[in-house]
């Protein structure tokens, strides 16, 4: 008895480093998890790295039969979730991060109307009268320096003001994986998976 | 007190070397090793405040408080701590703070053991099963196999980058210029799906010798760690360790699995050739060289 319980104290701590490492196969199989992550070893191995791969986000909006789809980044709020879901992607944790962003306050610069509203010919127009110092730079300085999309009221974002909403109907989140390709030598990415919120045409604007 | 016997073995007026082996004998080795794990969890542990606070004050308790150091309470508290913070980042934490998890619990459980041999056996068993895994990663990897993998830390990897630069002479700029390309694929509203990298022929050349050298050293090192000492693999086991974390960990600099290594090193090892334990004290303060800006110091100093 007393020689059993010695041998399991000093064969604990080994065992559960198998136990883990063959689990963390099993998720690697399984769940999409990097090899270089949850305790198995596996780093420096392959390209399929965390850091390798990447969540792309639209807000998704149906404009006459065409789906527009614009590119934001997530709010640093959500940084630890996004980083979850490019070490270990899942189409649940994908889903779920959709439906997370879909519910927010999503704005963009209202500079943007100003600028944009003659169509491409009155934007140059503009901006040469600005150039040309007879009409105020203010518009156009505030729309460089400000994201093109981001989320009102959260502390990362709360040097920016209201701006407007921005009106869409659903949120595509998709994870992508680059590769490297010894011929050439080329990097390509390869879309892992993707999901979408719910449509939430109620919410789009973010309550606006 | 555990401080008391390297007290002692530093005491007195005999020459640095007979010092060195009084500091590596193995009544001051253990409580040595014990210290040197404190101050790995405090300086590389998990950085999230909910660890990195009570890791600290725990480890000033061992450092300060009598007999703490040999308490099977205190290492008990340090594994719970650091594997909640582990469990929290599972899929996000580097694989050498699930190490540090299952190190410090081996202590907990045999630090007051009747058998003195029993955290030796833990050191060298942990070791070697993080060498077992990490090297039939890379022998299950075709990518590393082909030595792709290790091109392409080259060309992306800025850790690799002042190697790179240095061995196969492919220039900053087209350096700067693949991380770029990487960033376009990467970057949080990238849309781009292709990039084209620059390399030059040197660059698949050293990859696979680098391939090939990772892919035995690490099988050696585990087949060493896991076999019984008496063979010559076992007798000899420190070396390629050693090894390792000189050449590996100065190019791919990671401070903490370094680290780590070094310590369930120096507890395991053998202190009849005193140059092994001594090797890997001093090995602890080279890697510290390593995270030095080299190249910029150079730079100031002969440009």
């Amino acid at each position: 008895m007393r020689y059993s319980m010695a041998c399991a104290r000093w064969l604990a701590a080994p065992t559960v480093l198998i136990a883990i490492a063959i689990y963390q196969v099993y998720l690697v199989r399984t769940a999409n998890l990097t090899p270089w992550k949850g305790g198995g070893f596996g780093m420096f191995s392959t390209d399929q790295n965390g850091a390798n791969r990447t969540v792309r986000i639209y807000l998704v909006n149906p404009d006459h039969g065409v789906l527009r789809q614009l590119p934001v980044a997530a709010p640093r709020e959500l940084a630890a979730q996004v980083s979850d879901l490019r070490q270990a992607p899942t189409t649940g944790a994908a889903r779920a991060l959709a439906r997370t962003l879909a519910v927010l306050p999503w704005r963009e610069p209202a500079e943007l109307e100003a600028l944009t509203a003659g169509g491409p010919t009155g934007m140059v127009t503009q901006m040469m009268a600005q150039r040309d110092g007879t009409a105020s730079s203010e518009q156009l300085t505030k729309l460089m320096t400000s994201p093109r999309a981001w989320v009102d009221k959260l502390p990362s974002t709360a040097r920016l003001d209201a701006g407007r909403p921005i009106v869409f109907d659903h949120v595509v989140v998709e994870v992508w994986d680059v590769r490297y390709q010894a011929d050439g030598p080329t990097l390509r990415a390869r879309r892992l998976l993707d999901a979408a919120s719910e449509s939430l045409p109620r919410l789009a604007g973010g309550g606006a | 007190m555990s401080v008391d016997v390297l007290d002692r073995a530093c005491a007195g007026g005999a020459g640095l070397r007979d010092r060195a082996r009084r500091l590596i004998a193995p009544d001051s080795a253990l409580s040595l090793g014990l210290m040197l794990t404190l101050a790995l969890v405090v300086l590389y542990g998990p950085s999230a405040w909910y660890v990195r606070t009570p890791v600290v004050m725990a480890a000033l308790v061992g450092w300060l408080w009598p007999g703490a150091l040999r308490s099977p309470l205190l290492w008990l508290m340090l594994t719970t701590i650091l594997a909640a913070g582990v469990y929290v980042q599972r899929f996000t934490i580097d694989n050498h703070q699930y190490l540090m998890v299952y190190w410090c619990g081996a202590i907990a459980l045999t630090i007051d053991s009747a058998d003195p041999a029993a955290l030796k056996r833990n050191a060298r068993l942990l070791v070697g099963l993080a060498f077992a895994f990490a090297a039939a990663w890379k022998w299950s990897s075709p990518e590393f196999v082909r030595g792709d993998f290790l091109e392409y830390e080259m060309l992306c990897d800025p850790r690799f980058a002042g190697f790179t630069e240095l061995v196969t002479g492919l220039s900053k700029h087209a350096l700067e210029g693949n991380r770029i390309a990487m960033q376009g694929l990467t970057g949080p509203i990238a849309t781009q799906t292709v990039a084209t990298l620059t390399t030059v022929p040197a660059v698949a050349v050293i990859a696979d010798a680098m391939t090939w050298s990772t892919l035995l050293l690490e099988s050696w090192i585990a087949i060493a760690f896991l076999l019984p000492r008496a063979g010559v693999l076992g007798r000899y086991r420190d070396v390629p360790l050693l090894c390792f974390l000189l050449t590996t960990y100065s190019v791919a600099t990671v401070p903490g699995f370094a680290y780590l290594l070094l310590v369930m090193g120096f507890v395991q090892c053998e202190r009849r050739r005193w140059w092994i334990p001594a090797g890997y004290l001093a090995t602890v303060l080279i890697q510290q060289v390593f995270l030095l800006p080299l190249r910029r110091i150079a730079g100031a100093l002969f440009l």
